[in-house]
């Protein structure tokens, strides 16, 4: 190419941009009506140009999302240094949560798996319908009016009293005549919504009579709160429940202790599934253990601290939910006032089947929707928030202890689990069989369908991965259960939101709250 | 995502003088509207996913904490994309870390990005095509950081050279040639990876 034509080359980009001046773009069209080589050379950068433009954009990943959302100017205009100091603790989680690969690996193992088992519970179940794709909002509306039937079987509003210690629930869902859930105008399992520190809940399954049908399965989470008023029936649907999936690299004895304490924490009362092997994806990372347990934002929180605290590089978090971004990270502020739900963990026992089957049928949110309100003042990334003595461990234990002892016969190993340093592991503090569950021919408990999906009428000790393999869960996949050095943990943590109230609440005792069982 | 420039302008100047007398709202809302393109450019700077997460929320977050000083006839879009640039150049994993988690792998929650990985199934110019857009992902991040970033911000963001100068702070010259020079470079790449790819086929 001649001297000129270089120079004309040069100006390529800018002519196909558009950017050269009259006088220079007519000159640079005659050096291309005489030059097949720059006309080329024209064409080559426009494929390029265009090319670039077909590139996919990255939006911003949820933890970002949820991060931002907590920006408000008088958090730094005001100079509140402290303030800062927390939100830059707080970016410290959503910045762990960007190496997802490991998490959208694992995931991906669990979610294939549930998705067939959710669709073959939907086939028998025929009113528990699919999982839509439904906003927050949407499920508000419906939850108003869910919550108000659910407060009305109670006849009596709370008192400040009836704070004061958990009300165990007898009964989940309202008759159909009393239930506006149950109307035809949405899914039986969709239909009830409790919000407050949790005490205590467990997966359970109800027949409940539907419009058009005979019967329906109701998947719900039952339990109780600190706020739930005497005989109050109230469920917890498991599509609500955002989740914080925390996957451990257990590469030091300070990952490796933290992860046990959670375990214990958890006691007897985790649901506990392995992961299948991830050599089918070829990635070379090894399979994950996968404990999930629902537990109250406030403990979720602390357990993200203890995390970060033992392995800052080793620990990624991907928070997760439906509809509001922000709304999702409400859910994990801690409370301010120490006088928060004790907020024992318990068992899930693969009720969050559903809500996994939303996260990957909902799409991303569109960045106007996932612009949360501004939040009000004090509201801030949760880790650095918490303070580390709101929940003593000791009496977080007793009552785990306690709980045990009066809700599982068996709980004696559990409880010796909880006591132990390492985590409770199911050869040694978890009966080999449950009402739920079926043996095997080697004498382990093999997992059902009702079983794996949560629904079995006591599925509380259910330890079969909730996949189509987990009918032949080997002796094999126990022992991987117990978190070695080297290893990965994955805990899925379906987190029970603090009220929606606009007033703090109450100050509530961290009594034991089966004392009115 | 493109909107006339001078609603764009209004809405940003409007927005931006609420979030000066301290409208959370109104930050918000200029938060939502641009995290994303942010964090787009600042992922195809970077290509470290961790390294975007951080340098998009220290972005915003350095914008919020220089909103008092900021004056209202500005652009507040190349404003905070020179936040973000500043920000990613002066990152000292830019230039010496390679990428440790493909931003394109993975979108939220651990899902699939928007873009599959090539495969072998669909048709085969589907396939191509996703083969192309793998390559030429792959030839942008080996780009340098200053030809790749000024051709992010035109054929990705799709500014024009006044607004790419403002954001690099540099003449429109330099942001001319710069773009010139990367699309050659990335042209010359694809190229050559194309001839590559022939002859391992054996064609």
């Amino acid at each position: 190419m001649s001297a000129a034509g270089r120079d004309f080359d040069n100006e390529l980009s800018a002519y196909l941009d558009g950017e050269l001046g009259d006088a220079r773009r007519r000159e640079v069209e005659q050096a291309l009506a005489a030059s097949p080589e720059l006309r080329r050379r024209l064409e080559e950068l426009r494929e390029v140009s265009a090319r670039l433009a077909e590139l996919p954009r990255q939006a911003a990943p949820l933890p970002l999302r949820l991060a931002l959302a907590e920006l408000t100017p008088s958090a730094a205009i005001g100079g509140n240094s402290r303030r800062r100091l927390m939100f830059m603790l707080g970016l410290r989680v959503v910045s762990a949560a960007a190496a997802v690969g490991l998490f959208a690996f694992v995931g991906s193992q669990v979610y294939q798996a549930e998705l067939t088992l959710d669709r073959e519970f939907a086939g028998r179940a025929v009113q528990d319908a699919p999982m839509g794709r439904r906003s927050v909002a949407a499920m508000k509306d419906a939850h108003d009016d869910q919550a108000l039937a659910a407060a009305a079987m109670a006849n009596e509003p709370p008192s400040p009293a009836d704070n004061s210690a958990a009300v165990p629930v007898a009964a989940v869902l309202p008759s159909a005549s009393s239930s506006p859930a149950l109307d035809g105008r949405q899914s039986p399992g969709e239909s009830l919504i409790a919000r407050g520190p949790v005490t205590h809940f467990e997966p359970d399954q109800r027949v409940v009579p539907a419009e058009g049908d005979a019967t329906g399965t109701v998947r719900t989470l039952t339990g109780s709160t600190n706020d739930t008023p005497p005989g109050a029936e109230l469920a917890l649907a498991q599509f609500e429940v955002p989740t914080l999936a925390v996957i451990v690299r257990t590469d030091s004895p300070e990952t490796l202790a933290a992860v046990r304490s959670i375990l214990a924490a958890a006691g007897g009362r985790k649901d506990v599934a392995a992961a299948p092997p991830a050599a089918s994806a070829g990635s070379g990372v090894r399979a994950a253990e996968l404990v999930r347990m629902l537990v109250a934002s406030s403990d979720a929180v602390r357990w993200i601290e203890q995390l970060e605290s033992a392995a800052p590089q080793g620990v990624e978090f991907t928070l997760a939910g439906s509809g509001s971004l922000g709304e999702l990270l409400r859910s994990l502020q801690p409370i301010q006032s120490a006088a928060d739900s004790p907020g024992a963990p318990v068992s899930i026992a693969g009720a969050d089947t559903q809500w996994r089957l939303q996260l990957r049928d909902e799409p991303a949110p569109h960045p106007a929707a996932a612009a949360a309100p501004p939040s009000p003042p004090g509201v801030r990334p949760a880790p650095a928030t918490v303070p580390p003595d709101v929940h003593p461990r000791e009496d977080r234990f007793a009552k785990l202890r306690a709980d045990a002892d009066k809700e599982l016969p068996t709980s004696g190993a559990a409880r010796r689990d909880a006591e132990q340093p390492g985590p409770p592991g199911r050869s040694s503090g978890q009966p080999t069989s449950s009402p739920g569950a079926l043996k095997s021919s080697g004498g382990q408990s093999m997992a059902t369908d009702q079983d794996v999906d949560g629904t079995a009428a006591d599925s509380r000790y259910r330890t079969g991965a909730p996949t189509a393999g987990a009918a032949t869960r080997s002796a094999e996949a126990e022992s991987e259960l117990a978190p070695s050095l080297g290893g990965t943990i994955m805990l899925r943590v379906m987190i029970v939101p603090p009220p929606p109230t606009a007033s703090p609440p109450t100050s509530q005792p961290t009594s034991q709250p089966t004392d009115s069982k | 995502m493109t909107r006339p420039a001078s609603e764009s302008v209004a809405t940003d100047a409007e927005l931006v003088r609420r979030a000066q007398t301290g409208d959370g709202r109104a930050f918000g809302e200029l938060v939502a509207r641009y995290q994303d393109r942010v964090y787009n450019a600042v992922c195809r700077m970077c290509r470290v996913r961790e390294d975007a997460l951080d340098l998009t929320q220290t972005a915003f977050v350095k914008a919020l904490e220089a909103l008092p000083r900021f004056e209202a006839r500005a652009n507040f879009y190349t404003w905070l994309f020179r936040i973000a640039v500043n920000l990613t150049v002066s990152h000292r994993r830019l230039s010496r870390r390679g990428p440790t988690v493909s931003i394109d792998s993975f979108g939220d929650d651990g899902r699939s990005g928007t873009v599959p990985p090539a495969s072998e199934d669909g048709p085969p110019e589907c396939v191509e095509h996703r083969e192309m857009l793998d390559r030429l992902e792959a030839a942008l991040a080996a780009l340098e950081p200053e030809f790749r970033i000024a051709v992010v911000l035109k054929d990705i963001e799709g500014m024009d050279y006044a607004a790419i100068a403002d954001v690099l702070d540099v003449p429109i010259g330099t942001v001319k040639s710069r773009i010139h020079r990367g699309r050659s470079l990335l042209h010359d790449m694809l190229a050559g990876s194309h001839e590559q790819t022939r002859s391992e086929g054996g064609l």
